[in-house]
């Protein structure tokens, strides 16, 4: 029995996982213009072999009764339960912090479809892939994102957390430098 | 520390991950006798069928042990368990000590003492070795028919197994219907129908008596109550499994059927704990412990006997049964109670279309268990209605159909969403993330 150094790696995705990619929604901005859908379904195209793409993000109208548009996509839950039921390990958190997939080992066993409480994980039958909206972690700015002119949907990622920090410095040291 | 976890699958790796989220320093030592790195279970009869390679049955990245740094002592069988002197002896007669251990030992398929089972081409279908000389016996071109003895979740698997394989199978089935433990009429009726497209025989309410050997030893036929026999040249013996246990006898640790635990995932013996389908835990629709044998749950165990082996005091607040079994373009799913001759007060609503039927039911305002086929659109959020036991306060029929959610439903999601996040839900102080 021998024993391997400590990875540091582990460590650093621990902490950057903190900080990296988050997609807010804000559904009372959202007027259901499906720009979205359409950048979504264009994204995630290369990843369906035999099925025409379908978007991972879908939007639930306002209804003539009222309500709001309610853009539905992955919830990146801390203890997703579609990580926790996935049979073959395919379904991850991988260093961005998002869960994402390998559809090369997705075995269309549906255990995850079971076990998401959003509702927001699809199952393409042809294609045995259990599809959801892995965060587009190779995008610096996820194509949804991008194409969302009300800002409905912003993300929150390393970069962005500690520009935000430094205005948020920069704002606290304009009023504390006020006199009085 | 040193952190020894007996059994290298679902609930082990659980319990490295919430380990090293506390302890980066203790030894983690896991010994199985199973010589590969931990692998998707079920994917074995996938591996049989053709449809995964072996290369693609590891269940975490290569580097995980090494990310992980955890030893690993493979191909070693646990013989006994010595809590006095904190240490577990291998088969080989070698000892490892432990400050805390972790029982990860799994299930172990259960052979009914039937005349002929120890003939050659039966087989049992739960390990990755099994399935390697499964697919060895049926490689060679005598084999042309198999039979599968038990219905359930196992005995479909293989199924779907020989069906890349060309081999003619019959499953035979002690109950009325396939998957009768989780399955009503109707919905097993769906499947059978299916099956028989596929051309599979399907024999209910009978029993295999004996498998009848040739002279050479090997399966000839598998003889049914009443005399019938059916001939073949392959047994696949799936009635069950059961808590892997034996090793623990004269250990102290106590046992029912599985291992009996609190909710924190302790045993009766002090640094000793265990999980998975080894062990007895919370049913939350009974309030009962009980074995319910599926990876979530193996999982979710790991977790929280990860944290609390590694010192936290974390709770496991239950799981359901559950299951999920694609049979070609059919799909079904169970969840929670199903079966509902038997339990009167249970309301139930059924959707039936063109090759799909939904049934949900409901203990007054809380939706207990529903069953999919065909359609199982959004069996995600039944699932965490049925867990989280959150009135429902719904449209019902948004639910049954499934498709398309409203908006109300939506809400109602949210709701349920709020309370998925049972490791959060159980200790609300810890930080997940
Ligand atoms: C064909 C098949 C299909 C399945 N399909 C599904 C499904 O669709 N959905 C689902 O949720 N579940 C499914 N399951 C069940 C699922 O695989 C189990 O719930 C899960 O593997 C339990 O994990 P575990 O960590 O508790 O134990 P196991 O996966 O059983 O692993 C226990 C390990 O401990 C080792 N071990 C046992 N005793 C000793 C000892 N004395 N010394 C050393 N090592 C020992 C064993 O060899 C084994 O490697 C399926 C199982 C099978 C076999």
């Amino acid at each position: 029995m021998t024993s391997v150094p400590l990875h540091v790696s582990g460590m650093l995705n621990e902490m950057s996982a903190q900080y990296t990619r988050d997609i807010i929604v804000d559904a009372a901005k959202c007027t259901a213009c499906m720009d979205c859908v359409e950048a979504c379904k264009q994204a995630v195209a290369h990843e369906h072999k035999t099925t025409e793409p379908t978007a991972r993000i879908s939007i639930r109208k306002a209804t003539a009764e009222g309500g709001i548009n309610l853009p539905q996509l992955c919830k990146n839950c801390a203890e997703a339960p579609c990580v926790v039921a996935c049979m073959t390990g395919c379904r991850i958190r991988d260093v961005s912090g998002w869960v994402t997939t390998d559809y090369e080992r997705c075995v269309g066993c549906w255990m995850c479809v079971m076990t998401c409480p959003f509702g927001v994980i699809g199952a393409v039958h042809e294609d045995k892939m259990a599809r959801k909206c892995d965060g587009c972690t190779s995008h610096e700015v996820p194509p949804c994102v991008a194409v969302c002119k009300p800002q409905a949907l912003r993300v929150r990622s390393y970069g962005s957390f500690a520009q935000e920090r430094r205005q948020a410095y920069s704002r606290r040291a304009r009023v504390t430098a006020l006199p009085g | 520390m040193r952190y020894v976890i007996i059994g290298n699958s679902y609930a082990a790796v659980g319990a490295v991950e919430s380990i090293r989220e506390v302890d980066r320093r203790g030894d983690i030592i896991i010994i199985s006798d199973e010589p590969y790195r931990a692998y998707g279970r079920p994917l074995i009869t996938y591996w049989i069928g053709g449809t995964v390679r072996e290369d693609q049955m590891d269940y975490r990245p290569q580097h995980w042990y090494e990310s992980n740094r955890v030893e690993t002592m493979l191909g070693r069988k646990v013989a006994r368990v010595e809590p006095g002197e904190r240490q577990v002896v291998l088969e080989v007669g070698e000892r490892v000590s432990y400050d805390r251990l972790l029982i990860a030992t799994g299930g172990t398929p259960i052979i009914p003492p039937i005349e002929g089972v120890d003939a050659e081409g039966l087989f049992t279908m739960t390990r990755f070795d099994d399935a390697k000389a499964f697919k060895t016996w049926v490689d060679q071109d005598h084999v042309k028919a198999g039979v599968s003895i038990g219905a359930g979740l196992i005995g479909l698997s293989v199924f779907k197994a020989m069906k890349g394989i060309d081999v003619r199978l019959t499953l035979v089935e002690l109950l009325d219907r396939v998957l009768g433990l989780a399955m009503d009429y109707e919905s097993s009726a769906m499947i059978e129908e299916e099956l028989a497209r596929a051309g599979v025989e399907v024999r209910t309410s009978t029993a295999a008596e004996a498998i009848l050997k040739d002279d050479e030893g090997r399966v000839r036929a598998v003889r049914l109550k009443g005399g019938e026999e059916l001939a073949c040249q392959t047994v696949v013996m799936a009635v069950g499994v059961r808590p892997n246990v034996d090793f623990l006898e004269g250990s102290g640790v106590a046992i029912n059927r599985g291992v009996i635990v609190d909710e924190g995932m302790r045993t009766s013996i002090a640094d000793v704990f265990a999980a998975g389908d080894v062990v007895e835990s919370k049913n939350v629709l009974s309030g009962e412990n009980q074995v319910i044998a599926i990876l979530p749950i193996a999982y979710e165990h790991g977790r929280v006997a990860g944290w609390n082996i590694a010192g936290q005091d974390r709770v496991y607040p239950g799981g359901i049964p559950l299951n999920s079994l694609p049979i070609f373009e059919l799909s079904l799913m169970t969840m929670g109670i199903t079966l509902t001759d038997d339990r009167p007060g249970l309301d139930v609503l059924v959707h039936t279309g063109e090759r799909v039927y939904r049934k949900l039911v409901f203990d007054g305002g809380r939706l207990v268990g529903a069953i999919l086929v065909g359609d199982v659109a959004h069996g995600g959020v039944l699932t965490w209605l049925i867990r989280s036991q959150l009135p429902v306060m719904c449209d019902r029929q948004l639910l049954l159909k499934g498709d398309p959610l409203e908006l109300e439903a939506s809400r109602q999601l949210i709701a349920a969403g709020e309370n998925s996040d049972w490791s959060r839900e159980a200790t609300p102080e810890l930080p997940v993330r």
